[in-house]
């Protein structure tokens, strides 16, 4: 008789990359990985031996960091030719459907490059009528189709056919009023962000103006851990430190892990040092990919002045129920959504990347016998 | 058209008596993040059996003896955030309380309807011929029904689909080893297709969340795929199923409109055993790209 076996499971199957160089040099650039993940939920900063923060840190994702949330709307409003032509293709334009989740709902995603991502159902997907593929997550019989459309392309004007298509399938075919998350940064300083909501608004629908959230803590005689970050790293000790980095950045008591502790018997493995303070910076909101390299160019230049700080940490999450992770890569949903990244800045100019998507295969078929 | 989203428990137990306990059942699947309910009234079929010598002069015993579903209040209180459906579960051992069961006029008004065979006989019978949507076992006491491939392979050609309930497994260890042990019978026999997994809660503190419920699949010998299809596409499987066994057998003919002037139904030809007024197709076709929208709707003589 066939037994299944259900005495071994393999923890969740995750995916690290990491990569290192040097800031300063054009090759070794880690531009890409800020610049292609578009929807950003928290970012937290924490820097090593320091009580005050400069103003110039802290503000850079505090200030015009505002965003909408535009409500009960239908996604045939994101195909118009007026709005695509102020907001699409003009500045960085990111909308993402709130609320819904990705593997049991049908998501919308409008990313800068213009494309938008439909990730829907097998029933709305059949109902809908535009050309899509099956997930790429889903093996023999898929639930999950992905339709993605670009916005940018020329032949996507009224009185072609294909726009004719697209405006009439999204208006007759799908009756889904969704709440959407939007934030655009405009292409010149003089054109305010909100003018965004003003549009939504004059069509007449409900747009509530949202802020992100800061919260700063410092916490005194902490042991950070020493990293070297040269070019023959090694990735375990990586992920040791990351994982330090996650103790310290949700306020776990990191001090008291002896052998015989009750609750928490975690030990940094690596060599730490005693510094006098850490400041550990977080925001919670919607950001764009520009206010994130803002912010990572100012924390380039303050690291590159502190050459006695061990290294500086910038840590991004995205949303666990986005349609796609970085560019345009599909993102799943099994029991885990989590697709962040984390960079590590030494004062020499080096710099580790650590992007991390948490199910990026196909969840499997078969048991084991 | 049945549109069954998100997450599904099958199974809220209830007694038809405690409905505040049900509410509340209800409320916590809803805050856990389950859309699809269906709430299960367990029935036993022994009461089928009539007493076969009847008196003179005594009149028989009219009427259902199948209470009819009881539970509108409660899905016109979720609609909009939950959608409940109503289930029976018969357990029956013969051919003859089968029979009857088809013949009652209540049993039909129920969305799901399940059995727990109790023989070995009754386990074949329900594999192979039995109009059910949903074939599930009482897990304090599994009995001597033995599975095998060919009947739990008719029984999956057939669309039935097989159910494996966790909250017994959380309150009695006799309960938890013999729902292990059938789950690993449907791994052996027939490689857990079809296999729903539900709560069968009676209050609140026996539900668990979805993704919770996922990983116990894996402990039932599901693989990875089938574990998250046994609480979403499994269960939407199952209620179009079930919304097709309750209508029966319909047609549907497409016609291009040629000429709006001609009289319609005039080359419409519907066969059916029963037709519903609002006509549901039981399984979505893919629409034909280059139809005019108003010719897909059939035309039905009433």
């Amino acid at each position: 008789m066939l037994c299944p076996e259900v005495w071994n499971f393999s923890p969740p199957a995750c995916n690290f990359k990491f990569k290192r160089g040097n800031f300063n040099e054009l090759k070794t650039q880690c531009i890409d990985l800020i610049d292609l993940h578009h929807f950003n939920y928290l970012v937290s900063v924490v820097l090593p031996d320091t009580i005050n923060v400069p103003e110039v840190i802290t503000d850079a994702l505090n200030e015009d960091c505002d965003y909408y949330r535009v409500e009960d709307i239908h996604v045939s409003e994101l195909v118009n030719k007026d709005f695509i032509e102020i907001f699409v293709k003009r500045g960085h334009l990111i909308i993402l459907s709130d609320g819904t989740n990705i593997d049991t709902d049908d998501c919308v995603a409008l990313i800068p490059s213009g494309h938008l991502v439909l990730s829907l159902n097998r029933q709305t997907y059949q109902e809908l009528g535009l050309e899509g593929k099956p997930s790429f997550f889903s093996r023999s019989k898929p639930n999950r189709y992905v339709v993605q459309v670009d916005l940018k392309e020329q032949y996507f004007t009224p009185g072609k056919k294909y726009y004719n298509r697209v405006q009439h399938c999204l208006k007759e075919n799908l009756q889904l009023k969704l709440n959407l998350l939007v934030a655009w940064d405009p292409p010149e300083e003089k054109i305010c962000p909100s003018s965004v909501a003003a549009y939504f608004s004059s069509r007449g629908h409900k747009v509530l103006l949202c802020q992100p959230r800061f919260s700063r803590q410092v916490s005194y005689n902490v042991k950070v851990p020493e990293f070297f970050l040269g070019d023959n790293g090694d990735d375990d000790d990586a992920l040791e430190l990351i994982e330090w980095l996650g103790a310290f950045s949700i306020g776990a008591d990191l001090d008291s892990g002896a052998p015989d502790n009750f609750v928490n018997t975690y030990q940094c493995p690596l060599e730490t040092n005693d510094v006098g303070a850490a400041a550990h910076l977080q925001w919670t909101g919607y950001f764009t990919y520009s206010q994130i390299h803002r912010l990572f160019d100012r924390l380039r230049q303050y690291v590159l002045q502190r050459t006695s700080i061990p290294w500086i940490s910038l840590y991004v999450q995205g949303f666990a129920d986005s349609p796609v992770s970085w560019g345009l890569k599909e993102h799943q949903f099994y029991t885990n959504g989590d697709n962040n990244y984390v960079l590590f800045l030494h004062p020499t100019g080096n710099y580790l990347a650590c992007s991390y998507i948490s199910p990026n295969k196909r969840p499997k078929s078969k048991t084991k016998k | 058209m049945i549109s069954v989203r998100g997450f599904c428990d099958l199974n809220v137990f209830s007694n038809g008596e405690n409905k505040t306990s049900l509410k509340s059942t209800c409320q916590a699947l809803l805050d856990l993040g389950y859309r699809t309910v269906a709430i299960n009234s367990i029935f036993n079929g022994s009461v089928f059996d009539t007493k076969k010598k009847k008196k003179k002069g005594e009149m028989q015993e009219k009427g259902d003896v199948v209470p009819p579903p009881a539970n509108q209040d409660i899905i016109k209180e979720f609609k909009g955030k939950l959608d409940i459906y109503e289930r029976l579960t018969v357990s029956f051992s013969t051919q003859l309380q089968a029979h009857k069961l088809s013949q009652s006029v209540n049993a039909k008004m129920y969305s799901i309807l399940a059995v727990i065979p109790t023989t070995q006989v009754a386990f074949q019978y329900a594999c192979s011929v039995m109009d059910v949507d949903l074939i599930t076992f009482d897990p304090d006491d599994i009995g001597l029904v033995k599975c095998s491939r060919k009947m739990y392979n008719l029984a999956v050609d057939r669309g039935l689909s097989f159910e494996i309930m966790y909250m017994p497994a959380i309150r009695d260890s006799t309960a938890r080893k013999n729902i292990i042990q059938l789950a690993h019978f449907y791994h052996a026999f027939g490689k857990s297709k079809h296999i729903v997994i539900s709560s069968g809660a009676a209050n609140p503190f026996h539900v668990r969340g979805p993704y919770d419920v996922i990983n116990l699949g894996l402990l039932f010998g599901l693989s990875e795929e089938q574990s998250k299809c046994s609480i979403t596409t499994a269960c939407r499987f199952l209620l179009i199923k079930a919304a097709g066994r309750r209508l029966g057998k319909t047609i549907v003919i497409a016609n291009k409109d040629v000429n709006i002037d001609k009289e319609p139904g005039k080359d419409n030809v519907i066969e059916n055993d029963e037709v519903d007024q609002d006509f549901e197709e039981p399984v979505q076709k893919k629409l034909r790209q280059d139809c005019p929208e108003s010719s897909i709707a059939p035309n039905i003589d009433t």
